[in-house]
């Protein structure tokens, strides 16, 4: 109801209030990144725990309810995978005896389920529930059995929150399967969400991709392993003036249709990084000279 | 005197903001349904803003405003930064939406559901933020008319007359 001027209230204590809690809200939105953790992570122990416990459950339900069929089809499929690369997994070990290539950085895989906040501002980011005391680190890949979903980027004891290849923030060092074309994948936003794609930037001009190529990851940056598939190539995007090229990805995961998910963690309490390159300490050569390779190679004994 | 008879709270009005700031955990976090069901939590903020001071409002607006940035890693505080300064305004110009008639009704909602993506947009940094054609043309137009609906049927069928209370 209308009141004339001279007869509205001054400033009373709850306009004070008011304006106190407005500026509280300034102070956490002006806290530096590593601090605003902290309550975000206290609001999702707390007052949130039982929607995202229930969300949890009804995931587990949701996976638990795949029909054995499926589940019994995909052994199938993977045990003939598995016999098929018996032999080469024969030879790749003996090859790599022979040329003094040690094995690869060991990982551990840890299972977890997605859970999707939903809420404003959660765009590209999801919850896993499994944590530090599961072995998970910040950075640590998430990926799905089609390829890269995204990455770790908070965790706590029994909880983590991950980004995915939606996210603005994400990155990832790309090359072709062969190794020829280095590249940096990011994603675009497309006009919404659904439209959201892959750009790979920083081809060098004289590279050329064709539609179809499929994109793993490099393993540059030490953050994913090499060889996760990320996607295939779709179009060129842009050709800057003789300089660089960048095409649209059509990526192999999407993020919608994730409720399962395995984080790859590399086990550094039980690798040794100094044997991983097969290099001597100090002399800058390999450790096995050549001809001791060619001497230990069965095939010249013979 | 309308201050002091707007802060005396019926019990039924609380338990209508509580229920919708729980069907809107339920339904976007809980079942997942994300932004295909309205911002009951605006819807709670701006009725809870009809019948509570400002400093009451606010607090409310910041009080929701935190439980939506648990998941803003990038930006926490830019919910309850936009909410609470929603609750403040919304709780200073009511008296301007005196009627209880769906069409003033209509319009609290939208402008408030607006006020909060404009509030937002503003505080939630450069490197998140969506170009303001896309964000507002399309996306925050259609989500203030779904809210004000809302807001419109909740109140509506609450059967609330704010400025008898």
């Amino acid at each position: 109801m209308y009141r004339p001027i001279n007869r509205r209230k001054k400033p009373d204590r709850s306009q004070l209030f008011a304006f106190s809690i407005v500026f509280l809200s300034l102070v956490l939105l002006y806290l530096p990144p590593q601090l605003q953790e902290t309550p975000a992570y206290l609001v999702r122990a707390t007052m949130l725990k039982p929607f995202i416990l229930a969300q949890e459950y009804l995931i587990e339900r949701k996976v638990h309810s795949i029909r054995v069929e499926v589940l019994q089809s995909r052994v199938d499929s993977l045990l003939m995978v598995i016999i098929n690369q018996a032999n080469l997994k024969e030879e790749n070990t003996r090859i790599k005896e022979l040329l003094g290539v040690t094995d690869k950085i060991p990982h551990h895989h840890i299972s977890s389920n997605i859970i999707r906040p939903g809420t404003t501002g959660s765009e590209g980011l999801f919850l896993l529930n499994v944590g530090a005391d599961q072995g998970i680190s910040v950075s640590d890949p998430v990926i799905l059995g089609e390829g890269l979903l995204g990455i770790v980027q908070e965790v706590q004891s029994s909880s983590a929150v991950g980004m995915d290849w939606t996210h603005f923030q994400f990155r990832a060092s790309a090359m072709t399967q062969d190794g020829a074309v280095y590249g940096l994948v990011r994603a675009d936003a497309g006009s919404f969400r659904e439209a959201d794609r892959l750009l790979i930037d920083g081809v060098p001009f004289h590279q050329e991709l064709d539609p179809g190529a499929v994109l793993v990851t490099s393993g540059l940056g030490g953050v994913y392993p090499r060889g996760i598939p990320i996607g295939e190539i779709s179009t060129e995007a842009e050709s800057s003036l003789g300089w660089r090229r960048s095409y649209w990805v059509t990526p192999f995961v999407l993020p919608g249709e994730a409720v399962h998910a395995v984080v790859v963690s590399p086990n550094a309490d039980q690798f040794n990084y100094e044997g991983l390159w097969g290099f001597s300490s100090g002399t800058g050569s390999l450790s096995r000279p050549v001809e001791e390779i060619v001497r230990s190679d069965s095939l010249a004994k013979n | 005197m309308g201050l002091k008879v707007a802060s005396r709270v019926p019990q039924p009005f609380l338990l209508l903001i509580m229920c919708l700031v729980f069907i809107h955990l339920l339904l976007r976090l809980t079942l997942g349904f994300g932004h295909r069901t309205p911002d009951f939590f605006v819807v709670a903020l701006l009725i809870g803003a009809k019948g509570w001071n400002q400093g009451k409002s606010s607090a409310l607006g910041f009080l929701l405003g935190t439980l939506e940035d648990g998941f803003s890693a990038d930006s926490f505080g830019a919910h309850a930064f936009s909410l609470s300064v929603l609750g403040l305004v919304s709780s200073r110009i009511r008296d301007i939406f005196v009627g209880d008639s769906p069409v003033f009704l209509f319009a609290y909602f939208f402008l408030g559901k607006f006020m909060r993506e404009v509030l937002y947009w503003i505080a939630i940094g450069n490197s998140a933020r969506d170009s303001f054609l896309y964000l507002f043309l399309p996306d925050a137009v259609l989500g203030a008319a779904y809210v004000s609906l809302v807001g419109v049927i909740v109140t509506s069928a609450s059967n609330l007359r704010y400025g008898n209370k």
